[in-house]
């Protein structure tokens, strides 16, 4: 609702201003600057920190931002570049919009730390990013697939992951 | 956090930005430590009392600005939901459901097992149909589950789909305190294609054409009521009751052959006969087979009345060898098929004038009379459910019979699509109508409009396209 409304003036900061400025003060070696020439399905207006960062980041955002809720982890695959992004998602108690934070690793080496030691909340969403999408939590103590059976070999949601049903002719197709 | 972003759900935009944050400047960050969240108030005895009242005084105060417009006020804005929802985006994907076509009841998936296939989790599961009589599989489910529990909501058996017959549902309002229900099996699983069409138009518009076309072409190979959608039966049981009982009554016996029907019935709604009538269209020499069932089926008639029955088993839906009527029945048929014959070659110039009003092979008579007037399963005297049984029976009968005819002269040689006899229920009601009483029109196909006439038109020219198509090979 609120983006299809022209911009308040004097309206306070989105959660997303307020964590850039902030970071790029406190934690200023945690935010990926991102080129200007980057093709414009990986542009993003989020903040995107590096994947080793993350950890001090989040406790950053719990501690002083008060968004202290992990809604949601989505993981993306831009295949075409190389790139797996996750998405974090939080909100405050406090009410007000949602904060995003992105992490961008490479698709061969898809590690990024594991947020159970600061938000158990993180415990199913890591083992479904993990599970569909081959992204390897460092530090989680129990990084099982589950939605797939512990032999499946591969990671479904990825973007190359084979279609291994039949190519199938219809009958008047 | 402040206090003020807590209470001011609403804040006017001369009010200063609420959200105050205080930031350490050197903050020692270490995992699990404890967290001290500066609030900034005083520590006074029924402060926190003052406070609640600032908040109302200060939304009375506010109370009396008048603004220009909402880009004015400033604050969190909700969505009642669930009264009110927010749009989802059409490619929105939570669990698959599968499709039936509104008109005929017949559901897009032909048992294919792409899905099944394809499905990472492998939740999905499902039986094909066969054909009580021959054993042999039939391009439809009999029975068709997802778990959904276990679903991924990946969307792959939508992707890999040939028949766009499953499809991702935008119905995210599945928690429930029965797992067990989360096994979800056809029935519930089946929506009608307009329901998809509602939540996807431009996908659907994309599928539509070819999802059509491959249905009508597995129409052909489903006996019987296979492959419609259970939900489905029951009004089309109805609506084929009501059509026949008012066609016996209106039929006269002899001139039928001739002229097209009139349009006795008045109101009945003239998109839905058109429908009807559109969905009967595959059958080439229509009207030429239709003609000869109802010859066959008053022949039929004519013969059990002179010859008493000398009672036999019920019949079964597509065996009616043991019936009293059975040589009556063959010989109409016979007959039905030479009329047949000569119909398709002269399909070809077949003139736009629809002949829609002719019976057609309700399913209905596959258990027969549920309803009608309960007649005994082994009836020892002809009287008039047996009569009209026998009837409608010769009547499939001198239809198939008419079909194979027409299939020789096309000379198609051996295509297995067309070997089952084609019994497609073309009175149905649409999926989404309440009930089943209203819809199935007396004379249901008659013209009653422009859209039914022109339907009519274009099915008389498939009609007259394929027969030229089959004289051409
Ligand atoms: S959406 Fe994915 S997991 Fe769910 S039934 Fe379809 S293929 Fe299987
Ligand atoms: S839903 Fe589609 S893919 Fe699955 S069996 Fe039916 S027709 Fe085949």
């Amino acid at each position: 609702m609120a983006s299809t409304s022209p911009p308040l003036p004097n309206a306070r900061p989105s959660p997303r201003d307020l964590l850039r400025e902030q970071l790029a003060t406190v934690l200023p070696h945690a935010l990926v600057t991102l080129p200007d020439d980057l093709p414009d399905l990986i542009r993003t207006a989020d903040v995107v920190v590096h994947a080793d960062a993350l950890p001090e980041v989040v406790q950053f955002v719990i501690d002083h931002l008060g968004y202290g809720l992990l809604s949601d982890l989505a993981a993306v695959d831009y295949v075409e570049h190389g790139l797996f992004e996750l998405v974090y998602r939080f909100y405050s108690i406090g009410g007000g919009g949602d904060l995003v934070i992105k992490v961008r690793v490479p698709r061969d080496q898809p590690d990024v730390p594991s947020l159970m030691a600061i938000l158990p909340a993180a415990m199913l969403h890591e083992r479904e990013a993990y599970d569909l999408f081959g992204i390897r939590f460092i530090g989680h103590p129990n990084l099982r697939r589950i939605y797939m059976w512990d032999e499946f070999e591969g990671f479904p949601m990825r973007k190359d992951f084979p279609k291994q049903g039949d190519n199938y002719i219809g009958e008047g197709a | 956090m402040s206090n003020d972003t807590l209470t001011h759900s609403l804040t006017f935009t001369e009010a200063p930005a609420a959200l105050t944050v205080v930031v350490d400047p050197t903050p020692q960050i270490a995992r699990g430590s404890a967290v001290v969240v500066e609030r900034r108030r005083p520590k006074a005895a029924g402060w926190s009392l003052l406070q609640g009242l600032g908040v109302v005084v200060d939304h009375w105060r506010k109370s009396f600005r008048k603004l220009d417009d909402t880009t004015q006020i400033a604050g969190t804005f909700t969505t009642e939901y669930p009264e009110e929802r927010l749009p989802l985006p059409e490619a929105y994907r939570n669990m698959p459901i599968l499709l039936f076509d509104d008109a005929t009841g017949h559901e897009l998936c032909t048992s294919c097992f792409q899905c099944q296939r394809i499905c990472p989790p492998q939740v999905i599961h499902m039986t094909q149909a066969k054909d009580p009589d021959t054993g042999k599989p039939v391009p439809a489910v009999s029975e068709f589950i997802i778990e959904y529990d276990a679903c991924m909501s990946c969307g792959f058996c939508a992707e890999v789909c040939p028949f766009d017959a499953i499809k991702m549902d935008h119905n995210f309002e599945l928690s429930t305190a029965d797992h067990s229900s989360l096994t979800v099996h056809k029935t519930d699983l089946l929506r009608p294609i307009s329901y998809y069409q509602s939540i996807a138009p431009t996908f659907w518009a994309e599928a539509e054409a070819s999802a059509y076309k491959k249905l009508e072409t597995n129409k052909k190979r489903r006996p019987a009521t296979i492959g419609i959608a259970p939900q489905m039966l029951a009004q089309l049981k109805a609506a084929h009751e009501l059509r026949d009982d008012q066609q016996e009554a209106t039929m006269p016996t002899t001139a039928v052959a001739s002229a097209p029907a009139p349009a006795t019935s008045s109101a009945a709604p003239p998109a839905r006969s058109a429908a009807l009538a559109a969905s009967a269209s595959d059958l080439p020499t229509d009207k030429a087979a239709r003609l000869a069932a109802i010859r066959a089926r008053n022949e039929a008639k004519a013969a059990v009345q002179a010859a008493p029955a000398t009672a036999s088993a019920a019949p079964a839906a597509s065996d009616g060898g043991d019936l009293p009527t059975d040589k009556a029945a063959r010989l109409a048929a016979i007959r039905a098929r030479n009329e047949a014959k000569k119909a398709a070659e002269q399909a070809a110039a077949a003139e736009a004038a629809p002949t829609l009003a002719t019976p057609d092979m309700p399913p209905t008579d596959v258990q027969p009379a549920a309803s009608e007037q309960a007649a005994p399963p082994a009836p020892t005297v002809p009287d008039a459910s047996l009569d009209e049984k026998a009837a409608r029976l010769a009547a499939i009968r001198a239809r198939n019979e008419a079909k194979k005819a027409d299939e020789q002269t096309a000379a198609a040689g051996a295509a297995p699509t067309l070997a089952t006899p084609d019994v497609p229920p073309t009175d149905v009601p649409p999926a989404t109508s309440e009930q089943a009483a209203p819809p199935a029109p007396a004379v249901p196909d008659a013209p009653l409009d422009e859209k039914a006439a022109r339907l009519a038109a274009i099915r008389a020219r498939n009609a007259a396209k394929k027969a030229a198509q089959a004289e051409g090979e």
